[in-house]
């Protein structure tokens, strides 16, 4: 694979920021699987609820940042 | 390079799919038995159940793999600007069917998951090909 040190350099700061969210990701995630486990529609619900909220932000700043980069290829 | 590091989230968007099958078939299987009798499920119709919960968390984690999977593609330069906009209409395509999802449940409509899911499914294989193959 060719090596270039842009992209290595992209590489870290992309895992840099999911390092940084990884303690928040785990808890959601956990919090996801005990909803998938457990026969408490209360517990089930919160944990449907809190994943809907973060895929809400997530799509948003997925969809900004790829518009900003379709931008770049319009020149 | 770049692959070597992506491969755990994309091995994560894939479970996440395999879950979303996993729920789907609890659904279908409820709504299955009670069209072999001839009557409406009752998943279908009644109040929401634990397994209307359970097929939105498996529809919702999938989502959110394949967005965080997308994110650290973005930042790593692993999409390129002139592939943008084909990868944003993929993902708008899974997030849309997450939204059909949560209309579905807040209707109690089992039918529409299983639509939701497979909706879900086939943009985030369709879109995890485009990075596989270093869109």
């Amino acid at each position: 694979v060719h090596f270039d040190l842009a992209t290595a350099i992209k590489a870290m700061q992309g895992i840099g920021s999911v390092a940084l969210q990884l303690p928040a990701v785990k808890a959601l995630v956990d919090k996801a699987v005990g909803g998938l486990k457990t026969d408490d529609q209360e517990k089930a619900r919160d944990a449907y609820h809190d994943l809907i909220a973060d895929n809400a932000d997530g799509h948003a700043r997925v969809q900004d940042k790829l518009a900003k980069l379709a931008a770049q290829a319009r020149g | 390079m770049k692959k070597t590091f992506l491969i755990p989230l994309a091995s994560l968007a894939l479970c996440a799919c395999t879950a979303l099958g996993a729920a789907s078939t609890a659904v279908g299987l409820a709504t299955g038995a009670a069209d072999a009798a001839g009557v409406a499920a009752p998943v279908t119709y009644a109040n929401h159940t634990t397994i209307d919960e359970k097929a939105g968390i498996s529809i919702e984690l999938a989502y959110n793999a394949w967005y965080r999977l997308l994110e650290l593609a973005i930042d790593t330069g692993f999409v390129k600007p002139a592939n943008a906009a084909r990868v944003a209409a993929l993902d708008n395509k899974a997030y849309a069917a997450t939204l059909v999802a949560q209309h579905a449940y807040l209707a109690g409509n089992a039918t529409s998951f299983r639509a939701a899911e497979a909706e879900a499914r086939a943009a985030i294989k369709e879109a995890m090909g485009l990075i596989g193959k270093g869109t």
